[in-house]
């Protein structure tokens, strides 16, 4: 199903583009030019809400009030000038989910959408399936087209945090602390052999752990 | 219409000084009319201790006095040298029922009740300008029972000329010392505030003289001090004012260079469009880099208001550092492919969180990651790390481009957004965003190092106690 979208932009020019940009990203936006008619709206009908602060017709920090009023649970996405301190804590305290400051760009509005309704981004099956690959966290085993692939603690481990959190990249320093034994091999050296090996006993599969530079490693969702 | 200080001294002196005489003048006659009655009361008491019954009872004259007539008149005592003429005196007999016996006037009702109730002495007013006292004879029988002395104009009941002319006198004499000391203060006075306008006229930039020890010396003093703080008010409020001039002629200046090559870039695929040419994605990522640099500007001018002002950090909140740097690096992701450098970022599976202004944090990591992609070359690399470990975090920021000239390191983050000169331009330096960076880890107690990374690349990293 399409995920519905509220959005409330007095602005012609970045309501349209906005409109059609979640329209193109594969969501199906309304779009309300009015704060007096965002208040009429019943918010419960949508997956997200965008909603601008200067609005004619009702202050849009009034329609968030409205809408957290009537126990709607749906994430608001709140859209502001002011890049303050005091405006953003004041929207979160009112029931907001996020706050972006203006300008921005429209992928960065999308990416935020995207993660409000994705949320929790933390893998939580145990099992992980991504092409021939399939590791599941609970068995500690690992499979590739169907072939169990026989790992060491490390190597398991590595592969698990990557799993986790599949398209965010980790860093070297986090994985050192929480993947290799400090009293034999806890050096950043040490990771870089363990990556190489786990990718060889991944075959086809081992390209999915992509190095980000200066960062650490990532697994390819 | 308002009286002035002169007028109203007047005023009150005259006032004060029509009372006082009112005053003195009614105890100078009550004073007189005790003295008459004194020397009425001492004569007739003279002359009842004289009486003889015989002649007094056969109307013949008494011991003093000449006879007139059938009643004593009498000018008992002789003229004063310079001629004030004594009262003249009449003792006249009354019987035991107070007819008069030797032709004395009838007595006021008041003194006969008083004798009779057995009063030794009663004095009355007798018709307008006289007093009659009276008193019993040792006797106190047959015609000549009673005996009363009058006396002809009291001098006490009318005020004399003299007293009046000396009153009047005198009353002008203290208008005239009043209206002569009052005339030097309020000519003072006046001059001072002369002298208090043309000095704010000339803004508070010159001084009253203060003349005299006095009040109005004082009042010079109290004046030319609120001047100066008025004047030193005034030179913060000009100094203010013309700082923000320069900071928005600076802005514009900021601003209108970026917008102007993004004016080109709109015009260059205008062109090539009108030429049947598809976008040259060059003109167009040239584009996003102008407008992120717009953004990057705005931003950083909200936060340096906020900076310069060198408030204290006042809304300081716990601040997901993790949420954060996703953020940052949601917001370059668009500068970075247009600039082809890769940008990639990690925070822990865990939450970081610090004591913080969000806003300001956000800039300065904001400002460190810009400049990163910003120096950067096509094809190079930029990565954002949040790490933490022992109660402390670190967001590290680290490019494989040119880096930084060893001698220009410790200038990078000098605030050299205060002044006139406030921003430089890229591509000479840094600019604002160090600064601001810099800026807003002092301000938090953090720590901001920056460094040409051992294995070439610039790294920056800010680093505080987690919370």
């Amino acid at each position: 199903m399409t995920p519905r979208i509220l959005i409330v932009e007095d602005d012609e020019a970045l309501g349209r583009q906005l409109a059609d940009r979640l329209r193109q990203s594969g969501f199906e936006p309304t779009w309300l030019r009015d704060g007096g008619a965002a208040l009429a709206v019943d918010p419960t009908g949508y997956a997200l809400v965008v909603l601008d602060l200067m609005l004619p017709g009702a202050h849009g920090l009034d329609v968030l009030k409205a809408y957290r009023e009537a126990a709607a649970e749906t994430p608001v996405l709140v859209l502001s000038a002011r890049n303050d301190t005091p405006s953003k804590v004041r929207a979160l305290e009112l029931g907001a989910d996020d706050y972006v400051t203006k300008p921005f760009w429209p992928e960065e509005l999308l990416a935020r959408v995207q993660a409000r309704l994705r949320r929790p981004s933390l893998q939580r099956e145990s099992v992980f399936e991504r092409g021939a690959l399939r590791v599941d966290l609970d068995a500690r085993s690992v499979a590739v087209g169907g072939a169990a692939v026989e790992l060491t603690r490390a190597e398991f481990d590595l592969l698990a945090a990557l799993v986790r959190r599949p398209g965010s990249a980790v860093s070297r320093q986090w994985l050192v602390e929480h993947v290799l034994d400090p009293d034999r091999e806890g050096s950043a050296r040490t990771l870089d052999v363990h990556v190489s090996r786990l990718r060889r006993k991944l075959g086809p599969e081992g390209g999915r752990i992509a190095t980000v530079w200066g960062v650490g490693y990532r697994l390819e969702p | 219409m308002r009286l002035g200080l002169r007028g109203r001294l007047l005023l009150v002196v005259t006032g004060a000084g029509i009372g006082l005489l009112l005053a003195v003048a009614s105890a100078h006659e009550w004073l007189a009319s005790r003295a008459a009655e004194q020397s009425l009361r001492a004569a007739l008491e003279v002359r009842v201790d004289a009486l003889d019954r015989e002649a007094c009872e056969a109307g013949r004259a008494p011991l003093f006095g000449r006879p007139r007539g059938a009643g004593f008149h009498g000018e008992d005592f002789p003229r004063r040298a310079h001629g004030r003429r004594r009262p003249p005196f009449a003792l006249h007999a009354y019987a035991r029922d107070f007819a008069a016996t030797s032709g004395g006037p009838p007595l006021p009702a008041r003194l006969r009740e008083e004798l009779a109730a057995g009063s030794g002495w009663s004095v009355a007013p007798a018709g307008e300008r006289a007093l009659v006292g009276a008193m019993p004879t040792a006797w106190n029988d047959g015609p000549c029972a009673w005996v009363a002395l009058t006396l002809q104009a009291p001098p006490a009941l009318v005020p004399s000329a003299t007293f009046g002319f000396t009153a009047v006198t005198l009353l002008l004499a203290l208008g005239g010392v009043v209206a002569l000391a009052a005339g030097s203060t309020v000519g003072r006075i006046r001059a001072l505030a002369a002298e208090v306008r043309a000095v704010a006229e000339r803004r508070y930039e010159t001084r009253v003289t203060e003349h005299g020890g006095d009040e109005i010396g004082e009042l010079g003093g109290a004046f030319n001090a609120a001047a100066a703080a008025v004047r030193a008010h005034l030179d913060e409020v000009e100094a203010r004012e013309r700082a923000l001039r320069e900071f928005v002629a600076s802005t514009t200046h900021d601003v209108g260079v970026p917008l102007s090559a993004l004016a080109g870039h709109l015009s260059d695929l205008r062109e090539a469009h009108a030429r049947g040419a598809g976008p040259d994605p060059r003109t167009l990522d040239s584009a996003a880099r102008e407008t992120h640099y717009i953004g990057a500007l705005l931003r950083n001018l909200g936060a340096a208001a906020r900076l310069e002002a060198g408030e204290p950090l006042r809304d300081a909140g716990d601040v997901d550092l993790g949420a954060l740097v996703e953020r940052v690096a949601l917001r370059h992701a668009v500068l970075a492919r247009a600039a082809g450098v890769e940008l990639g970022h990690a925070v822990p599976e865990e939450a970081v969180v610090a004591r913080g202004d969000v806003t300001l944090l956000e800039q300065a990591v904001d400002n460190l990651v810009h400049n990163a992609i910003r120096y950067n070359r096509a094809g190079g690399h930029v990565a954002l790390v949040l790490e933490a470990a022992v109660g402390r975090f670190a967001i590290r920021v680290r490019d494989d481009g040119p880096g930084v000239a060893e001698s220009e390191l410790p200038r990078l983050a000098e605030p050299r957004f205060r002044g006139g000169d406030a921003r430089t331009r890229r591509p000479e330096g840094s600019g604002l965003g160090l600064a601001i960076a810099n800026e807003a880890a002092a301000l938090h107690g953090f720590e901001l190092r920056l460094r040409n990374a051992d294995d070439g690349g610039f790294e920056a990293t800010l680093a505080g106690p987690a919370a």
